[in-house]
């Protein structure tokens, strides 16, 4: 599974608990239009650096970085090439 | 006859400037242009201004006046952020965080209960107001004064100045220039009500703080058993955009912010006219130079939302007065500048706070990662007032802060 698609299925099953088919495309705002929480969003940056051992450092927490699915996926690229 | 200290303003920064002094052997006089008690918003004190009372011994009288007991503060986030509490917190000898409280007040009895103090320890008021610094070139050496329709020169080694927002030496030109804060002109609207729904699940003197969206937000501190300070603040673009009154525009604000704080408000009742004030945040320049100190808001106001002025006049009060006192001691012939470290201490501290609350409005994210997992414990430190010094300097938290607010500052800049 490509990174996006990992970040997705994370955020369905695991922050929405959802496994009823529902998409999430990768432009939409998760926390703008209360996708997830704030609190969700927490869970999901641990996810990220245990699954694809990057370390979010403090100055990345910015919504630059977090807006969408798109957005995570490129932070992720960027950390990893660096 | 030349004093040795003359200071402008006698709010909590003036009188607590001139209880400093008196303990370090100098006594001070204190300007004030107007006639106390007076009203003022500011009533919810940090953490660490609650130590600051007890350690000038004033505790006894807190009680006694019954202002309520603040045990944390509570930030009522909008639909899909994470609301939060800070609790005040006190750091013990091993280094330990443990539960303490500090107090909310009524500002025209605080601020009298400090200017008594101030003069019954040894300073002298005088009842004028300052009219503009006596000056030698670049050195002030004190200040002419207005009283009766007649002028007075009163001259001193040293001026401070506690003017607040008047920014008595700014406004002259006698300190460098004074920088506009990043966020625009917000006003605030206020009042206090009687009869509103208690939160069972804090403190019933606790400060609630409800936020809607960046730079509009909503305060409930208490006052009394039932007395709550309520308030709003908005952009004023916001503000002057409806066609209503205050009065009406705050009634419909306050059940509009926040549905927790219509939920506390109930069926609550205004036992106060409503009152507004608008302000800019801004910093000052140079200031402090030869002759001349400036303490808290003089010098400095940035967004009020976590409650630090009182605090910042308070603490800059003492270096202040540590400053003069090294100053006339003669430390600066030895080629030391206290006035120069006092300006470098307040401004870094003041600094923490600044990109603690711009990181809460620009960058939700992390601010969240900060209460709830990376430095919760830091985060009381700062919310207390432990920013001082090179230790609370170097925190985890103020790094982080610190590289947050240079990203914001640079995405804010015009392309080149």
């Amino acid at each position: 599974m490509s990174i996006q698609e990992q970040l997705t299925t994370y955020v369905v099953e695991e922050c929405l608990q959802r496994r009823d088919g529902f998409r999430l495309p990768p432009d939409e705002h998760l926390l703008g239009h209360g996708v997830i929480d704030s609190m969700q969003m927490l869970q999901l940056t641990q996810f990220i650096e245990d699954r694809f051992d990057v370390t979010v450092d403090d100055e990345d927490l910015v919504m630059d970085n977090f807006q969408t699915i798109g957005h995570i996926t490129a932070f992720i690229e960027r950390k990893q090439s660096a | 006859m030349r004093r040795d200290v003359v200071i402008v303003g006698s709010g909590p920064a003036g009188a607590a400037s001139a209880i400093r002094l008196l303990q370090r052997g100098i006594t001070p006089v204190i300007v004030e242009r107007a006639a106390f008690p007076r009203y003022r918003i500011g009533e919810s004190l940090t953490g660490e201004c609650g130590a600051v009372l007890r350690e000038l011994g004033f505790e006894d009288r807190m009680d006694r006046l019954a202002f309520p007991v603040k045990r944390s503060v509570k930030v009522h986030a909008p639909a899909g952020r994470s609301s939060f509490v800070v609790p005040v917190q006190k750091r013990s000898p091993s280094g330990s965080l443990e539960p303490t409280h500090t107090w909310q007040v009524r500002r025209s009895v605080f601020d009298q209960m400090l200017l008594d103090a101030a003069i019954e320890r040894g300073a002298e008021l005088i009842t004028a107001a300052a009219a503009e610094p006596i000056l030698e070139g670049e050195r002030v050496r004190g200040v002419r004064v207005m009283r009766d329709g007649h002028s007075d020169d009163l001259s001193s080694e040293i001026v401070v100045d506690a003017s607040g927002q008047s920014a008595f030496l700014a406004r002259r030109g006698v300190t460098g220039p004074v920088h506009r804060g990043r966020h625009d002109k917000q006003v605030a609207l206020f009042t206090q009500v009687a009869g509103t729904n208690p939160d069972p699940a804090i403190s019933p003197g606790d400060t609630l703080l409800f936020q809607r969206e960046k730079h509009h937000w909503s305060w409930f501190i208490p006052l009394s058993d039932d007395v709550i300070s309520v308030g709003v603040v908005a952009n004023a673009a916001h503000f002057r955009s409806q066609p209503t009154s205050d009065p009406e525009y705050l009634r419909q604000q306050l059940l509009d912010v926040h549905p927790d704080f219509t939920a506390r408000l109930g069926r609550a009742e205004l036992v106060e006219g409503v009152h507004s004030a608008s302000s800019y945040s801004y910093r000052v320049d140079r200031f402090a130079g030869p002759g001349f100190l400036c303490v808290g808001d003089s010098h400095r106001f940035i967004d009020p939302i976590f409650s630090f002025g009182v605090y910042f006049g308070f603490r800059e009060a003492d270096f202040a007065a540590d400053a003069i006192a090294s100053q006339l001691g003669g430390d600066s012939a030895r080629g030391d500048d206290p006035f120069a470290r006092y300006e470098r201490l307040v401004d870094a501290g003041q600094d923490v706070i600044e990109n603690l609350i711009a990181c809460f409005w620009d960058h939700p994210l992390a601010f969240s990662a900060f209460v709830h997992d990376r430095y919760t414990d830091e985060v009381i430190d700062a919310f207390a007032g432990r920013i001082y010094g090179e230790q609370a300097q170097s925190t985890g938290l103020v790094k982080a802060l610190r590289k947050l607010a240079t990203r914001a500052s640079s995405a804010n800049s015009p392309a080149p």
